[in-house]
């Protein structure tokens, strides 16, 4: 049985990539084989995003893709085409803190900061499918996420600071 | 750690996708990438053509009740399953297994697909497909074929799916008189199981009618434990029988060791899961 030819789809080594980072689109041909987590600190200069394990295993390099937290690490560029992404830059509106950052202050929810970005953008996910969790499922929603110096104990505290002060809105 | 350079083909149907695998013996196909991206980040897996499926038309995020099984397109993520009404409701197992994959953001990217066709031992939707005794459709430039989950695993992270084939959709049975349930024990969310169980029992009366278990990294497949099946056909569950059943399903086993647990521990923690799977179900 003849095979039939599919020519129309033709292998990219570079692919054009446009994306809406916070609000503002950047748009650029690059390698398929680069990572979202490149994409946007190399292409978009948004250094807030961090590469930590680079093994999928640490979260510092959390971004919101289509309204869902992933380790920007373990996705190519080319598969957020089109997409929105909200990276930590996005967070704050108008010089002011997120409710979530202001939670993480108040609570030393951080030291070294390297993980911060990834957890509250771990924590902002949590929150907006579920405002109220419980202690245990902060702990399930942060699980991808690893700290190196606080102990989580704060982290926890602050997001449940954030939750009941609404920061879902 | 980058990935070697590659070329992406992005076909846009599943005809596509299945014509450019039978016309590329060296791409690899990418689904969620939970799995494969990693792999070729460490760079244990160079292949110089990808095959993204993300925009095939046939295949996107879906989960439909079709009255004796529910069908999921094979991009649905486990974050999709785990949360999904029917599936928390008719496939409890399934549901739970999908809601305690890795983390949050690998179950908001990684595929019910991916898992399955990756051929990991210690996957969880692959433990729990098998013991629920799934369907799967597969497309290749053939046509359609439907395959079932037993046979489907061949060896350590191999399964029976041609080079042109790629699966569409799981059929998964259910009905009202069976009682399921997935437990697994790993250290973090993110390390590999310890140990996976899922067992899935129909009831007459009090007694177990027909009972799939399959264990996961029990070896080089996910597998079942057919014994302690057949031992638990006609039987109520009472404690006895739950033990004896737990020893069979281990009976015989040679579990792999590795950094997480060795193979002794691991053939214990499969005794011991099968036998609190077991009680959970209550019967």
């Amino acid at each position: 049985m003849a095979v039939q030819k599919y020519s129309k789809v033709e292998p990219e080594e570079n692919v054009r990539v446009s994306v809406k980072i916070n609000g503002r689109v950047y748009a650029e041909t690059v390698e398929a084989r680069m990572l979202l987590i490149d994409f946007i600190r190399d292409v978009a200069k948004l250094k807030g995003s961090k590469i930590g394990c680079d093994t999928t295993s640490c979260g510092a390099c959390t971004v919101i893709v289509n309204g869902r937290s992933v380790k920007s690490c373990t996705m190519f560029a080319f598969e957020a085409d089109g997409a929105e992404i909200l990276t930590v830059e996005g967070l704050s509106a108008d010089d002011k803190l997120h409710p979530l950052q202001e939670a993480f202050w108040n609570n030393h929810a951080l030291q070294c900061g390297y993980c911060t970005a990834g957890m509250l953008m771990s924590a902002y996910y949590l929150l907006k499918k579920n405002p109220h969790p419980t202690e245990e499922e902060i702990r399930k929603g942060l699980a991808g996420n690893i700290c190196r110096c606080t102990g989580y104990i704060n982290i926890i505290k602050a997001v449940k600071e954030a939750a009941s002060k609404g920061a879902s809105a | 750690m980058r990935p070697a350079s590659f070329s992406v083909f992005r076909p846009l149907s599943l005809k596509e996708a299945v014509g450019v695998l039978s016309e590329n013996d060296d791409a690899k196909v990418l689904a969620g990438g939970q799995s494969l991206i990693p792999m070729m980040k460490l760079r244990v897996f160079s292949p110089p053509k990808l095959v993204s499926l993300q925009r095939v038309k046939e295949i996107q995020p879906s989960i439909s009740d079709e009255g004796n099984y529910i069908s999921i397109n094979s991009l649905t993520t486990y974050e999709d399953i785990a949360h999904n009404s029917d599936v928390r409701q008719k496939l409890p197992a399934l549901a739970k297994a999908a809601g305690e994959v890795a983390d949050q953001q690998i179950r908001n990217r990684g595929t019910i697909g991916g898992n399955v066709c990756h051929g990991d031992s210690a996957a969880n939707l692959g433990v729990t497909l098998l013991a629920l005794g799934a369907t799967l459709v597969i497309e290749g430039v053939r046509g359609e074929r439907k395959a079932g989950i037993d046979g489907f695993h061949t060896g350590p992270f191999s399964v029976a799916l041609e080079h042109d084939e790629v699966v569409k959709r799981f059929e998964v049975p259910y009905d009202n008189s069976s009682k399921q349930t997935f437990m697994k024990i790993s250290k973090t969310a993110t390390t590999w199981p310890m140990a996976s169980v899922a067992v899935n029992i129909s009831v007459s009366g009090s007694t177990v009618a027909k009972a799939r278990i399959a264990l996961g990294v029990a070896g080089p497949t996910v597998l079942r434990a057919h014994r302690a099946e057949a031992y638990l056909e006609g039987k109520s569950l009472s404690a006895d029988v739950v033990a004896k059943a737990a020893e069979l399903a281990v009976d015989g086993l040679n579990p792999p060791s590795d950094i997480h647990a060795d193979s002794e521990y691991r053939a214990h923690l499969l005794k011991v899961l099968t036998r609190r799977s077991l009680e959970s179900l209550g019967v």
